[in-house]
């Protein structure tokens, strides 16, 4: 069942590539494990977290997602797409999850309270009142939007393929959902700023 | 094997692939290191799915999860409950009842058909105190009993005293 293929021009420069890494996993490569849960950590965790589960809950919800991912080494059709493999089953697990407790079972993420988290040292006082801005923003616009900001916020940016497996949306409509999305969120920090034009505005 | 054109197969690097305005480039970019600072994947999250390889079991075949009792219609939800569990990879079949303890943690009872002696050892704790693999006998009829079983992801290895092993499939207790 394992298909480990000699690609023809194969270079060590691929080697890190994702596909690459999962062939390496599943023909017993253990050292390209770390790269590839390196690559997509952010993806999984973004996902699940989209999802608002709370610490708990989101670490079982990660770990079951990549055991998936180990017991199903040896039958990933497309070793190349594993970040939108990964993202499906990051979702699949996150609604089984749901669906085993009930919402009312599974606690959810409370809103980040970053207001008394001052900023590290050295870090300047203004770029983090820029980012606490930003998070606290990102949970006062509506649910769909937190989760398709939450998800396309993972680090690197996570392609429109694994955005749309994650979310469970036609990958066509994830670039106008995303412009409505930032210009709420950009709405939102204006608000805030300038609570006042609120009244003015019809 | 097709590939679709342009970026984002498995790996798009970069916001490039949406050609929205600088300024919502620049917010995107902004909003990542937000969520960086403020929600990056917990370090003791990443360490545990760096150790998860190790439970690579190519050689026990795959018992697929063929019923949950949390999924039946009209399931009572929320906190802890007894869970029913039944798994199935030819010619065995592993029911588990998994029951929790004042404390949360689980006694389980389960029956593999048809009855076989052999062992089974319970993969868990992946977000408990470290990971532990305990290790249980299963009598002529095919029956064991193991406690204490933490919450949290867990997998059944059947190992019959004749015969080829069977692994169950990752299940969240």
């Amino acid at each position: 069942m394992t298909v480990v293929t000699e690609v023809p021009g194969y270079t060590h420069a691929m080697d890190g590539a994702p596909g690459a890494l999962v062939r390496r996993v599943a023909a017993g490569d253990n050292s390209a494990w770390e790269p590839l849960v390196e690559r997509y950590k952010s993806l999984v965790w973004s996902v699940v977290r989209s999802y608002r589960f709370n610490d708990d809950d989101a670490s079982d919800v990660v770990q079951t997602t990549w055991l998936r991912l180990v017991e199903h080494l040896d039958r990933i059709r497309d070793p190349d797409a594993v970040g939108t493999w990964l993202a499906t089953t990051a979702r699949n697990e996150c609604l089984a999850h749901l669906r085993r407790k009930g919402r009312q079972g599974v606690s959810l993420e409370a809103v980040p309270e970053v207001a008394a988290s001052g900023p590290s040292p050295g870090e300047r006082v203004l770029a983090h009142e820029r980012d606490a801005e930003l998070w606290s923003a990102l949970h006062h616009i509506s649910d769909r939007c937190r989760q398709l900001l939450r998800i396309l916020a993972s680090d690197p940016p996570p392609s429109y393929q694994e955005v749309g497996a994650a979310l469970g949306v036609p990958v066509g409509s994830i670039g106008p959902t995303r412009a409505r999305c930032l210009q709420k969120l950009r709405e939102r920090i204006a608000a805030k700023a300038h609570p006042d034009d609120l009244l003015s505005s019809p | 094997m097709t590939y679709m054109t342009g970026p984002g197969k498995g790996g798009g690097w970069g916001d490039e692939q949406f050609p929205g305005n600088d300024d919502d480039e620049q917010l995107m970019a902004e909003l990542r290191q937000a969520v960086s600072k403020f929600d990056a994947p917990p370090a003791p999250v990443t360490e545990l799915t760096m150790d998860l390889l190790s439970w690579r079991d190519p050689d026990a075949e795959l018992a697929a999860l063929i019923a949950d009792s949390r999924e039946l219609a009209g399931a009572v939800r929320g906190g802890k409950e007894e869970v029913l569990l039944r798994f199935e990879a030819a010619p065995y079949a592993i029911t588990v009842e998994a029951s929790p303890d004042a404390s949360g943690r689980y006694r389980v009872i389960g029956q593999v058909e048809p009855g076989t002696a052999g062992r089974v050892d319970i993969r868990q704790g992946v977000t408990g105190p470290g990971q532990a693999e305990l290790s249980f006998a299963c009598d002529e009829w095919g029956r064991f009993e193991a406690y204490p079983v933490g919450s949290g992801p867990i997998s059944l290895r059947f190992t019959p005293d004749e015969g080829n092993p069977v692994r169950t499939t990752w299940v969240v207790l």
